[in-house]
């Protein structure tokens, strides 16, 4: 089963993704900011990570330095409020970022984002 | 070397070698001519001796005939004494000067008798004219005789009786120096010219010019004499080169006289012959040596008085580069020379005239260099009075140099206090964003998960209910969407992303997602787009929200089945858009303020449209900072409608961030002048926006 890691500092919008992707079919985890994903990651080995670009504690850029010393190398979507070029979508391209959904995100929106990387039951 | 002596060594050289080859030639020529010559006059000489001795010997041969037949005709005679016969003789001899004696000799060879009475009695018979003579007339030519002791040429001839027998012989002896005489004749021949004559034994026989008494005793063997006894020609022959009897180079003749049994030699000294060849030699030489001085006169002449005015020249050269310049070249020969002399007296002119006016500056100089140091020093003097007042000044001068140290200081933090100020606002701005998007998030995503009914079964009545939450959450996030947008844009953070845009293709867009809207209307949404319209540099999604804002309006405030225009054309410099409606129209009063912010000019209709007066503010704000410009055109009557207007440049206007901090967005100033402002500074600098910002906590 394809797994998914959600991490965002808001626990209803974390809890409200949480069931979303369940009830999907996904298997997920949750963490609550950089330093709870970081120590959970390679527990949980998950495919694809949906990643809040604001969190308290660790920046975006600072988690995804760390994760570069990480066995496990997630897909990772961003949940962003701002839109970005193209110049900028390849540098995010380049640090491991696959694409990005703008906040507040359509129900269908996200499950196709997520669907366009993932398969629900992977082939190992 | 001078240019005088190589011109006479040079010309010398020439005429030498010319005369030489001359010479040379006219030598050859001549001395062969005049070999010929002397050749053909010795061999006229010889042949014409030898003629002359042939005559001679013929005439006398005939004459002894002659007298033999007189003498047979008396002897035969019936009263012949030996006295008579003795008479006959002597008178014959008389007649006959060339011979020294007549005589008759018997058959024994005893003369009978005789001119020469002491000759009767001898015995003959041994000499060779008896025993030839005896059977035909005989010539025996010089010989020695014995019995004379003399040289003589002797002619016998037989004197025969009726039956033909020889009873007597005839014999006449004769003296030599008649043909002595003949050979001694120097006609045609020169001082050294002689001819002679040699006997087989090689004996002189005539007599020779430089020697005397030497008939019959001097044997010679010289070449000439030598090659004549051995050829015996018949024919002249020419020698020379050979040393004659008296060892005298020499050139000659020679012939052989068979009648004589002698040789006859012509011969002259080499020294004569070549006389004239010496003559040419020497006249050449004279005319050579004539000609050679003739020339080296001409050729030292002549240069000397080239040379004497390029010394000239050179003195004058040599007195100019010593710096005096007053002297005049004085040369007036219209040749080279002279043409050489114009020009540089020409040139000693101008030089002259450039020096004078170089003196002139220099003095010029030297007095204003003088002035200028008269005023130096006076400058000097005041600067070293002012030193110490200078000081003064510098220390005042620290003063104010450290205070506005401080200042800088000063506003360096200031500009740092700033920079933090504008990070805090775009923080501010950002994390608002995030924090009323993210609760707006919670709410749509449960609202979507139960309408699709992933939570459970819902009832009719409550998807209605869904349906209200979600119109007004989406109207909750346009609004914060747009109080965003008008915060970044008072602010100057929001933040562009240029690209190059095909604008048919996003207006088409646009009116793809506002069709639905004007459906319920049943309003007829058209365009009208210039073809072949330049790809231009913009931010796609935010002239996209304009376009889409102004369609929105005239749907809302169009009639139903009313239509609605979207027009885009090219200008000079600009692509002009406009949306037109057939509306109530906007009177004039209002047709500036509707891009103020909260501007409403109903406040009731536009309450009726959900409306917050923000969508043209924001509409303003993004097409000012694109560096274009945004305003309606409408009569104000009702149902003549409004055509709202915008332009974008066709050359990107870059840093659309930068633009809009000009941009009053909540025109606190005086609209004109924002207008007149904006206008102005359509020109701005690009500033690159790193995805850094919008991470950035």
């Amino acid at each position: 089963m394809t797994k998914i890691m959600i991490v965002d500092d808001e626990t209803d919008l974390r809890e409200m993704l949480n069931i979303m992707l369940r009830k999907e079919g996904f298997e997920t985890e949750t963490a609550e900011n950089g330093d709870d994903f970081l120590s959970k990651i390679d527990g949980f080995q998950p495919d694809l990570v949906t990643l809040d670009v604001m969190m308290p504690g660790l920046t975006t850029r600072e988690i995804l330095e760390k994760l570069n010393e990480k066995k496990t190398k997630p897909k990772i979507i961003l949940l962003t409020v701002v839109r970005y070029s193209e110049e900028e979508k390849q540098k995010l391209i380049q640090r491991g970022i696959v694409d990005y959904v703008t906040k507040p995100f359509e129900f269908d929106h996200l499950i196709d984002t997520i669907h366009k990387y993932v398969l629900l039951n992977p082939v190992r | 070397m001078k240019i005088g002596i190589k011109l006479v060594i040079v010309s010398e050289i020439l005429v030498l070698l010319t005369i030489s080859s001359i010479g040379y030639v006219a030598l050859q020529i001549g001395n062969q001519s005049i070999r010929e010559r002397i050749e053909a006059q010795l061999g006229s000489v010889t042949t014409l001796k030898a003629d002359h001795l042939d005559d001679f010997i013929k005439e006398k041969i005939e004459n002894i005939i002659s007298l033999r037949n007189q003498y047979t005709h008396l002897l035969l005679e019936s009263q012949y004494t030996t006295q008579n016969g003795r008479e006959f003789l002597r008178d014959r001899l008389i007649e006959n000067s060339y011979f020294t004696e007549f005589f008759i000799l018997n058959n024994n060879g005893t003369v009978q008798l005789s001119t020469d009475p002491m000759q009767e009695g001898k015995v003959k018979s041994n000499e060779e004219y008896f025993k030839q003579g005896q059977s035909d007339t005989f010539l025996q030519s010089f010989y020695y005789d014995l019995s004379l002791q003399q040289p003589a040429i002797t002619i016998a001839t037989p004197v025969k009786n009726e039956n033909n027998e020889t009873i007597q012989v005839f014999a006449g002896r004769m003296n030599i120096s008649e043909i002595s005489e003949i050979m001694s004749e120097r006609t045609g021949l020169g001082e050294t010219g002689e001819t002679y004559l040699i006997n087989n034994l090689n004996f002189v026989v005539t007599p020779l010019k430089t020697e005397e008494n030497t008939l019959f005793k001097k044997a010679v063997y010289t070449d000439i004499i030598k090659k004549g006894l051995t050829e015996k020609p018949t024919n002249t022959q020419i020698l020379s080169g050979y040393l004659n009897y008296a060892n005298t180079p020499s050139i000659g003749s020679y012939v052989y006289l068979s009648d004589l049994n002698v040789l006859l030699i012509t011969e002259m000294s080499d020294a004569e012959a070549s006389a004239p060849l010496q003559a040419l030699g020497n006249n050449i030489l004279v005319m050579s040596l004539l000609i050679f001085f003739v020339t080296l006169v001409f050729c030292i002449y002549i240069p000397q008085k080239i040379l004497k005015q390029i010394n000239n020249l050179t003195t004058i050269t040599e007195s100019i580069s010593g710096g005096n310049l007053g002297v005049a070249v004085d040369i007036t020969s219209t040749d080279e020379v002279g043409q050489l002399a114009s020009s540089f007296e020409k040139m000693r002119k101008s030089l002259q005239t450039t020096n004078e006016e170089l003196l002139r500056t220099q003095r010029n100089l030297e007095k204003k260099v003088e002035k200028r140091t008269a005023e130096l020093n006076e400058k000097m003097k005041k600067l070293q009075d002012s030193e110490i007042a200078t000081l003064n000044i510098n220390e005042d001068l620290q003063r104010t140099v450290d205070k506005l140290k401080e200042t800088q200081t000063t506003i360096e933090l200031q500009n740092i206090q700033l920079k933090k100020l504008d990070k805090i606002k775009s923080d501010f701005l950002n994390i608002t964003s995030h924090e009323l998007r993210t609760p707006m998030s919670a709410i749509k995503g449960y609202v979507q998960m139960i309408m699709k009914q992933k939570l459970g079964e819902t009832t009719e009545e409550q998807k209605q209910a869904l349906n209200v939450i979600i119109r007004n959450t989406n109207r909750l996030d346009s609004l914060i969407q747009d109080i965003l947008d008008i915060s970044r844009l008072e602010s100057g953070t929001m933040k562009f992303i240029a690209e190059p845009t095909n604008i048919q293709q996003m207006i088409k867009e646009a009116i793809e997602t506002t069709h639905s809207l004007a459906d319920t209307k049943k309003i007829q949404l058209s365009t009208n787009i210039e073809e072949n319209l330049p790809t231009i540099v913009i931010d796609k999604e935010r002239i996209k929200q304009v376009i889409m804002n102004l369609i929105n309006n005239a749907i809302k405030f169009s009639p139903n089945g009313s239509s609605i225009l979207v027009r885009v054309k090219k200008e000079t410099d600009n692509l002009l858009i406009e949306v037109q409606d057939h509306g109530r129209g906007i009177p004039k009063e209002h047709q500036t303020k509707i891009f103020n912010t909260f501007y409403q000019v109903d406040s009731g209709m536009d309450r009726k449209f959900g409306g917050a007066g923000l969508g043209l503010s924001i509409a303003r704000g993004i097409v000012l900072s694109h560096g274009g410009n945004i305003w309606v055109e409408s009569s104000g009557l009702p149902g003549e409608g409004s055509i709202f207007k915008f332009t974008l440049p066709l050359i990107p206007v870059h840093d659309l961030e930068g633009k809009f901090r000009d941009v009053d967005i909540f025109r606190l100033k005086d609209t004109k002048k924002i207008i007149e402002n904006d206008l102005r500074n359509k020109t701005v600098i690009w500033k690159e926006e790193t995805a850094d910002k919008g991470e950035k906590s």
